[in-house]
């Protein structure tokens, strides 16, 4: 263990690791970027390094990830990568009410705990680990995906019947394509292009950071009303002191859920989330800048990772996106992950745990030191931040399957996102259906094929995970029903508006509805699991419709009515996307987004023309230098190829 | 590649408007098409080939590498049949699942085997396993696991994973199949006792299966053998005291496979092992093309270095170039109606899996 350390700290590995850890908080900053992407761009790079060090750089990468995160999230109200989605509910609030410097201190500190938390935690159950993965065999792995999807229950927000319709909604989302029991194509309309599925990072950006991307401009904030950093860094320091138990309660689910293959760190911010707001005394401040939130979810996702290397290294089954990437990484390496990490590498495995631990410190202490610096992000106005998202989030769709249909998928999910976040439909519960869908397809019908009923409840492990899942189940049913009413005028302003909120849940049943007909002669086995889910979006879309139809207070929801005031109207800021997702499509990246970025800020910043010259320039520069390091390149465009090298 | 080589080799392809002093090839920059994401096999394969390549070409081209996901590869690799220049600056990767998704007719495919010209083939064979509970003691020990309940966990129907419940179907086993896992993840449900055979290639065997041997709990069964040049099949050269899957049917049945269901083992072998691993030139590069390509993959071939690079990844075998991977890209061909009809039934009575008709 100590010669690891002396490999690390006494060789280039320590230069790699720094550079990998910048690099980290550079793409956890970037919103919509994760680790994921990081892992993406990095991997062109390992092949022919010395494991030690190309180990020491995606390690120290990934790790810091989740702590530049923060950032963004706190500041700007859009979260850095999906792991840190539920920070932005309490971070980004805290900031505006001046308390920016103390969510990002709490934020930065529960981090490097966590971190460490986490290489604790790995370099423990190396020793017990193979025993342990062991024990959970199929039925178990299905057991830890419905304590997945039970926390949907909890994410609900006032409606349970708007949390299971939209849960319901990602699960057959992510059932198009390829059905595993059966091998066949499934609800993929004929085309062939939906034959692999919808790709999950395209429906993330749609689902999540679209809608944020627009309700920025809408908002067009003068930068006075912009949260500044503000001051209380050392009140941060005090909070997480303070709740050094929720600190080291959601380490812990960080590494267990980490630990699930498949599951992975874009779930657990919002499961911890749930059981952080589950077991505060008072409730009244969560959603509103409460720093117990920032705390919790921090210190989870970046536990995630030590969690998640443990399924990775010993058996070569990632936990996570950015984990396959890196399975992929040791593979390219000459590194064979399996048992062999505890024998003839136990080296590296150990040199890995080290750059983990130093790569969360070192993360930690730069955001620390260089806050203030980092914070006057958010005296950019935003007319300047918006396009250059919207470049970022296109750049990452295009790096996933460098298809420009992609682009279009972005705009029909980014559309749903915009209603779900309007009508009170939680986006993390269609994420939790979306994401667990094949796990839980799979582990289902690989555990029905395997295990008897009688086999399936007479293992301990379930039977403690069943009960585990019935208690949230009915705490969080419980405390649904213990909900306040609302004030009369509010509900009654939102009524207002109620021909407009039966347009998604239409729209929901007849997805389901129609869904529910095309499955019809697949075999059974092949239909069996979008039946199931469509059926019960059915139910609970309808059910939805009747409460609406009744006008029923806890379904009424309507953000527009509720929410701020928008000073830009909603088409006008839609026409910017749409123009910029087609430019990209026409005429390829590079041109099309500086056509974009071009026309956006002349007319929505007003800016200089030596400014725009000097924004499309720096931006774009900084992509072709990425491309090229990476030695990828981006689709050419549809009408004209602008691209800076062709290939045919 | 290090940094410091991928910043010069980035330079060099920013002056590339530079004429380039043609020798052998009159190119200056390959771009090899990867029709896989990055991190792949095939990706691999390429990546570590590419500095190798540059060293055996006269002029020292540069290797781009474009990786074209989606599809499974199928649209990267129509797009390369119909596009791809004949002088010799477009290669491609080709990898096991795209011959397989060939051989069993998707119909998304629009090319044919005889559009490609192969340069570098790598074999990858698999080697299987079964545990002792099913009352096997040594290798190919089919009578001691008579009446046993197989179970195998794959990944998808249409993979080459489906060679595993083929062959142990074809020697008279019971098995049943689960769909659905990771390679790695039907090792683990193998540890676990869920699934009683799997496989796993060379490099991964070696790592993760030998101690499992050693200690016991598996028991090394069978390998599929590859085909050599001649067209003939022969036992793996890693595992030499290892039966085949041929010589198995022929013990068990006193007589060897043959008519359809032989045709059809023999079309799915060549699509998943012999070609598993190939880089090509379109069939419209010139003569000399071929030719330069041939020799500089030989080199590369040959040169020792680049065999211990490669040796975990590519499993160590022979790597066929010139005549004799044009030699084994002619073993791989499109099933004949008979094999496939039996195929297609063969596929959905034990798989329950619908090939395109």
């Amino acid at each position: 263990m100590l010669e690891a350390f002396q490999t690390l700290v006494g060789s280039s590995a320590l230069l790699y690791l720094l550079f990998g850890a910048l690099l980290g908080l550079f793409v956890g900053i970037l919103p919509a970027l994760g680790g994921a992407a990081g892992m993406s761009l990095l991997i062109p790079f390992l092949y022919g390094m010395e494991p030690a060090a190309a180990m020491a750089m995606a390690i120290g990468m990934l790790a810091t990830v989740s702590t530049g995160d923060t950032i963004s999230s706190v500041l700007l109200g859009v979260p850095g990568s999906a792991s840190s989605q539920a920070t932005v509910l309490d971070g980004f609030p805290m900031a505006k009410n001046g308390q920016g410097a103390r969510a990002l201190a709490a934020g930065f500190l529960s981090s490097v705990i966590g971190g460490l938390f986490g290489a604790f935690v790995l370099t423990l159950t190396l020793q017990g680990a193979k025993q342990v993965i062991l024990w959970f065999g199929m039925p178990e792995i299905l057991m830890m995906i419905l304590f997945g999807v039970a926390s949907v229950a909890a994410l609900s927000g006032k409606s349970l019947a708007k949390g299971i319709s939209i849960c319901a909604f990602g699960m057959l989302a992510a059932s198009i394509g390829f059905a595993p029991a059966s091998g066949e194509q499934r609800l993929d309309l004929g085309l062939f292009y939906l034959s692999e599925g919808l790709p999950l990072l395209a429906c993330v950006i749609g689902v999540f950071v679209i809608p944020e991307i627009v309700d920025l401009i809408q908002q067009n904030r003068s930068i006075s009303d912009r949260p500044s950093l503000g001051s209380g860094m050392r009140q941060g320091v005090v909070d997480v002191l303070r709740n050094k138990w929720i600190v080291f309660r959601s380490a812990i689910v960080g590494c267990l859920v980490g630990a699930m293959p498949g599951v992975g760190g874009s779930v657990v911010d919002w499961i911890v989330y749930g059981q952080t707001v589950r077991s505060a005394r008072d409730k009244s401040m969560f959603g509103k800048g409460d720093v117990r939130g920032v705390i919790g979810v921090e210190s989870s996702n970046n536990a995630v990772l030590g969690g998640a290397l443990v399924p990775t290294l010993l058996f070569g089954v990632p936990g996570s996106g950015s984990t396959a990437l890196l399975l992929s990484a040791l593979i390219l390496i000459g590194i064979q992950p399996g048992p062999g990490m505890l024998t003839q590498d136990i080296n590296l495995t150990y040199l890995m745990i080290w750059s983990l631990a130093l790569a969360n410190i070192i993360g930690a202490g730069t955001c620390f030191l260089f806050a203030r610096h980092l914070a006057k992000l958010t005296l950019i106005p935003f007319a300047w931040i918006a396009p250059f998202l919207i470049v970022a989030i296109t750049f990452a769709t295009l790096q996933i399957n460098r298809d420009p249909r992609d682009l279009f998928l972005i705009l029909v999910f980014g559309a749903i996102g915009i209603a779900m976040r309007r009508f009170g439909f939680s986006r993390p519960a269609f994420l939790i259906g979306f994401v667990l869908q094949q796990n839980l397809e799979k582990s289902l019908y690989q555990t029905a094929q395997l295990y008897s009923l009688g086999e399936f409840l007479f293992r301990p492990i379930v039977l403690v995970l069943l009960a585990v899942i019935l208690a949230v189940l009915a705490s969080s049913v419980w405390q649904q029903l213990q909900k306040q009413p609302e004030d009369r005028e509010e509900i009654e302003a939102i009524a207002k508006t109620r021909p407009v909120q039966f347009i998604l849940p239409i729209l929901l049943s007849v997805c389901f509805a129609s869904a529910l007909a095309m499955v019809n002669d697949l075999q059974p086995l092949g239909r069996l699991f979008p039946q199931v889910a469509a059926g019960i979006g059915l139910v609970s879309a309808l059910i939805l419709l009747w409460q609406l139809a009744v006008g029923t207070p806890s379904v009424l929801e309507d953000q527009r009515v509720t929410g701020p005031r928008y000073s830009i109207s909603f088409l006008h800021t839609i026409a910017w996307v749409v123009t910029a997702v087609l430019l990209i499509a026409c005429f390829g990246f590079f041109a099309g987004a500086s056509l974009f970025l071009g026309a956006f800020l002349a007319f929505e910043a007003r800016a200089k023309p030596l400014a725009i010259a000097a924004g499309v320039v720096g931006i774009m520069g900084v992509y072709l230098f990425l491309t090229f390091q990476a030695g990828t390149y981006l689709p050419d465009g549809w009408v004209l190829s602008l691209n800076p090298w062709d290939y045919y | 590649m290090n940094f410091k080589s991928i910043i010069t080799a980035t330079a060099i392809a920013v002056s590339l408007a530079l004429p380039a002093a043609a020798q052998e090839l009159a190119i200056g920059r390959i771009n090899v098409t990867v029709p896989f994401g990055e991190g792949g096999g095939s990706d691999t394969l390429v990546r570590a080939v590419a500095p190798y390549l540059t060293k055996a070409l006269e002029n020292e081209p540069t290797v781009l590498i474009r990786n074209e996901p989606g599809g499974g590869g199928i649209p990267s690799t129509n797009r390369f049949a119909r596009r791809a220049k004949s002088d010799g600056s477009d290669i491609l990767a080709l990898s096991s699942s795209i011959f397989l998704a060939k051989t069993l007719k998707s119909p998304q495919i629009d090319f044919q085997f005889d559009e490609f010209v192969p340069v570098f083939i790598a074999p990858m064979a698999p080697i299987f396993y079964v545990s002792p509970t099913t009352g096997a003691r040594a290798k190919g020990d089919v009578e001691g696991m008579r009446g046993a309940q197989l179970v195998f966990g794959g990944g998808r129907q249409d993979s080459a994973d489906i060679m595993t419940v083929l062959q142990f179907d074809l020697l008279g086993f019971d098995i049943k199949s689960v769909w659905g896992l990771e390679r790695g993840g039907g090792r683990i449900g193998f540890e676990r006792g869920e699934f009683n055979v799997d496989h796993q290639t060379t490099a991964a065997y070696v790592r993760s299966v030998q101690p499992l041997v050693d200690e016991g709990k598996a028991i090394t069964f069978m390998t599929t053998g590859i085909i050599d040049p001649s067209g003939k099949i022969v036992r793996d050269p890693n595992f030499p005291d290892v039966p085949t899957f041929l010589e198995l049917y022929q013990k068990v049945h006193d007589k060897p496979l043959s008519g359809p269901a032989y045709e059809a083992y023999l079309g799915l072998m060549g699509a998943t092992i012999t070609t598993g691993k190939s880089i090509v030139l379109p069939s419209s590069a010139t003569r000399e093309v071929v030719k330069a390509y041939s020799e500089a993959f030989s080199q590369v071939a040959g040169d020792p270095a680049f065999r211990d690079a490669t040796k975990e990844s590519l499993g160590g075998y022979q790597l066929y170039t010139g005549k004799d991977a044009q030699a084994l890209w002619g073993t791989v061909t499109d099933l004949s109606p008979d094999a496939y009809a039996w195929l297609a039934n063969w596929y959905e009575t034990k798989v329950g899996f619908k090939l395109p008709r």
